[in-house]
């Protein structure tokens, strides 16, 4: 029987993946000066689960340098060696490059294989090359390690006998009568004394009678195994291959002899010793003081699912409730009395349908710590190489987001983080001039926020300068104006190509970037915030919504088309006055609205459809607001607002524009959802002076 | 059916483990350390226990130790499955009362094979 191991190797990727997620974590919580026993025995056991996973499902490449990791751990972990930054810094490298091998094998990414050679290569020079072990070598499906197959016994019974000592020509008859019993084997000679294996139907006396033909019958313990547990001879296993006696990979301790052995016939006159165990001690070495490892116990009860099954969930989950929204629809006007529990049916279809919704969504969900953990090593190398001394503090860890969201965050969090350390926080020396703590506090939180979560980035560092942010609008060619408020300067800073770190560094790039963070964030349906106090700090905070899947939106009615604006876009709707319009170049509308003008967008000229109302004043005008920017939408008619399960446009046709998605009402139609960052960012929102 | 304890904190070689010895006609249940195998081991008397060596909370040793304290595991065939099988530990796995031991990395075959023949013998 062959099993096939690569089939093993995906739950292998993951675990490794993990296991090196927790290295690093390790790795930078490990108190160099004095560090935790506890913690090197983990960093030890990580290296060695990821040696020991290569080897059994063929990895050589990662075998390679776990392989001198545990070795300089193990001499660590035995206190022959201290552990230094410096072994923390090689064992990070270490890291990235199991990182890099491990990317290879499962997404086959590119391997940089002189890295591996390198960091070898600096391991072997940190530990004494002669006390390296061999590695071990990866098995090899093809070979076969079986060498011999035997068909597993039939017999019901299982008989030692042990021979007072006989002549070779005696044995040798003896085994060969004993063998038409049933399966015998040629166990061992202790001493002069033989002892034989048999398995057989045959009882004791069938045994003794035989072996009288030789030797005198008292001389010959019989002893039958197993007799008492039936259960274990009852269903033996269903394969059966064998494995020869001389090989060491594997082997049996004889004292601690755990067969059951049942006295039958004792035929000498002094009992035959019972085997007994050893007694153990009974404590535990080690008291499991760790808190870290209880959590890992969650893994026994979940399961892993791919992401594909739980999005075919959550879509076939939108469909049932679109379905019951179809059914309510038709439901409508009929009569309560006569139908009560058909309607009352409907009502529960629905509570149910929106239970599972949520439940199936929420499988989606991932805790932020899955982003928060990749920063500490990153605060940790930028602030070494700037010179800088920075705590970074993560709170809200548990708070869940959905996975697209998580995956997309990332980039516009590093971003932000970065300009922290480089920009906020300041060198050490100048902290201690301005009479701050040397170490510098960065801060990573996550908290629940109504329907959002909101993620901030604080420093305690210079602050943002007004006078600067300013000037360099300024000579950047943007737009600035007396008076404009804190909030309002320091959204400049959001603006293209804006930068104002006096040396370009190649940590933050050259200031190109935190449009870029803010479009990212903006299309996530996220919007960023920056409060700054100059020498207090700054805090940037990105508020996102829990998922991408769902949303609130509000349906509008432009002709025979119905269309989705995303609610939180929305901030106010209402029929203009004729006052209060304004027409430039006699082609564009102006409305008036809380002392402010705003271009108004009529949607049937960006989707091309015929109208009823091509009038701002017979239309309903709709005030959509993203970033600063704002403009009022032309449509015939409100609708109304209902969750809407969001369909990817993009992955079935092709991006849109001004459509970020589609969604299926309940009436069974389609509905496209306007993308309204797009329609802000469009050429209707642009005045023609 | 024949039972038998999986005790290792790596989940894919406790995975391959479960599904060899199962394809064997063996009924498995996995622990991920000693402490776990140690609580399944009291609420379900099994009829080999095979472990890992170094894992986190409670290791192999001190988890034979355990075992090997319960009435109910006095004599039952407990193997480890070790990436070092040299003297120290062989004597060490002894010492603990474990009945033999098996050298990672080892194929499905070969531990089907270990773990007919202690489950036969007892």
């Amino acid at each position: 029987m062959a099993i096939d191991i690569s089939q093993f190797s995906e739950m292998f990727f993951e675990e490794t993946e993990e296991l090196l997620a927790d290295l690093e974590r390790l790795l930078l919580t490990v108190d160099i000066d004095a560090p935790d026993i506890e913690d090197i025995n983990g960093i030890f056991r990580i290296a060695h689960s990821i040696k020991g996973g290569a080897a059994t499902f063929g990895f050589s490449d990662l075998i390679e340098i776990t392989h001198v990791l545990e070795s300089m751990l193990d001499k660590i972990r035995h206190g022959e060696d201290v552990f230094t930054a410096d072994h923390q810094e090689v064992l990070l490298q270490s890291r990235d490059v199991l990182k890099m091998q491990l990317d290879g094998l499962r997404y086959n990414s590119p391997v940089d294989v002189d890295k591996a050679v390198d960091i070898k290569a600096v391991l072997l020079s940190m530990i004494d090359k002669q006390a390296l072990e061999p590695a071990p070598q990866v098995l090899k499906a093809e070979v076969n390690l079986v060498p011999e197959v035997q068909e597993i016994s039939k017999f019901s019974k299982q008989f030692i006998i042990e021979l007072p000592e006989v002549s070779a020509r005696d044995l040798e008859s003896l085994i060969e009568e004993l063998s038409l019993l049933g399966d015998l084997t040629h166990k061992q000679e202790e001493g002069k004394c033989v002892i034989l294996d048999l398995a057989t139907d045959e009882g004791v006396d069938d045994i003794l009678a035989l072996c009288s033909f030789v030797l005198d019958p008292n001389l010959v313990k019989v002893v039958e195994k197993s007799a008492g547990q039936p259960t274990q001879v009852v269903e033996p296993p269903k394969a059966a291959p064998t494995i020869s006696d001389d090989d060491d990979s594997f082997g049996f301790f004889d004292d601690p002899e755990p067969v059951v052995e049942k006295p039958v016939v004792v035929a000498q006159a002094e009992p035959i010793p019972v085997p007994t165990p050893p007694i153990p001690p009974v404590a535990a070495k080690k008291p499991a003081p760790k808190v870290e490892a209880a959590a890992v116990n969650t893994d026994a009860t979940s399961i892993r699912v791919s992401v594909e099954k739980v999005d075919q969930l959550i879509n076939l989950v939108g469909e049932l409730v679109i379905t019951h929204a179809m059914i309510l629809k038709r439901a409508e006007g009929m009569d309560d009395v006569l139908y009560e529990t058909l309607l009352n049916g409907i009502t529960q279809l629905g509570q149910n349908s929106r239970d599972l919704q949520e439940t199936a969504m929420s499988m989606r969900m991932m805790p932020i710590d899955v982003v928060f953990s990749r920063f500490p090593r990153m605060v940790r190398e930028l602030a070494t190489k700037l010179g800088k001394q920075i705590n970074l503090v993560t709170q809200g860890n548990n708070i869940e987001l959905d996975k697209g969201l998580i995956e997309r965050i990332i980039d516009p969090l590093t971003h932000l983080v970065r300009n922290s350390i480089d920009h906020g926080i300041e060198t050490t020396d100048i902290r201690l001039q301005k009479g701050k703590s040397e170490l510098g506090r960065l801060t990573l939180s996550a908290t629940h926020q109504g329907g959002h979560v909101l993620i901030e980035v604080s420093d305690d560092g210079a602050g943002l300068n007004r006078e600067r942010i300013l000037k360099k609008a300024q000579s950047e060619g943007i737009a600035i104006r007396d008076g404009m408020t804190d909030d309002e300067v320091w959204q400049l800073i959001f603006a293209p190509g804006f930068s104002t770190a006096e040396t370009v560094t190649d940590l933050s790039g050259r200031g190109v970037g935190m449009d870029v963070v803010k479009r990212n964030i903006n299309s996530l349906g996220g919007v960023v915030n920056i409060k700054s106090v100059v020498g207090v700090g700054t805090v940037t905070s990105v508020s996102l919504p829990l998922t991408l899947a769902i949303m609130d939106g509000m349906s509008v009615k432009i002709g025979e088309e119905t269309y989705i604006l995303p609610l939180n876009y929305v901030l106010e709707s209402f029929q203009p006055s004729e006052a209060n319009l304004k027409e430039i170049n006699g082609t564009s509308s102006l409305i008036f609205v809380r002392d402010r003008y705003l271009p108004i967008i009529p949607l049937h000229e960006v989707f091309d459809i015929e109208a009823r109302h091509k009038e701002p004043t017979s239309g309903i005008l709709v005030v959509i607001a993203s970033d600063d920017k704002r403009a009022a939408l032309l449509v015939d008619e409100l609708v109304g607002q209902q969750q809407i399960v969001v369909k990817n446009i993009e992955s079935n046709f092709r991006k849109i524009n001004n459509i970020s998605g589609a969604t299926i009402m309940g009436d069974g139609k389609v509905s496209l959802i306007i993308d309204v960052s797009d329609l802000l960012n469009s050429q209707y929102t642009r005045i023609p002076l | 059916m024949i039972t038998v304890l999986a005790v290792d904190d790596s989940r894919s070689l406790r995975q391959m483990v479960v599904f060899s010895l199962k394809s064997a006609g063996y009924q498995v249940v996995e622990a991920e350390d000693g402490v776990d195998g140690l609580e399944q081991a009291q609420k379900q008397v099994f009829d080999v226990v095979l472990t890992d060596q170094n894992m986190p909370r409670m290791d192999g040793l001190t988890l034979i130790e355990n075992l090997r304290a319960l009435p109910a595991y006095m004599k039952t065939p407990i193997l480890m499955l070790t990436t070092e099988a040299g003297d120290e530990m062989k004597a060490k796995g002894r010492a603990a009362g474990a009945t033999g031991w098996l050298v990672k990395p080892f194929d499905p075959e070969r531990l089907i094979a270990v773990v007919n023949k202690v489950a036969n013998k007892s």
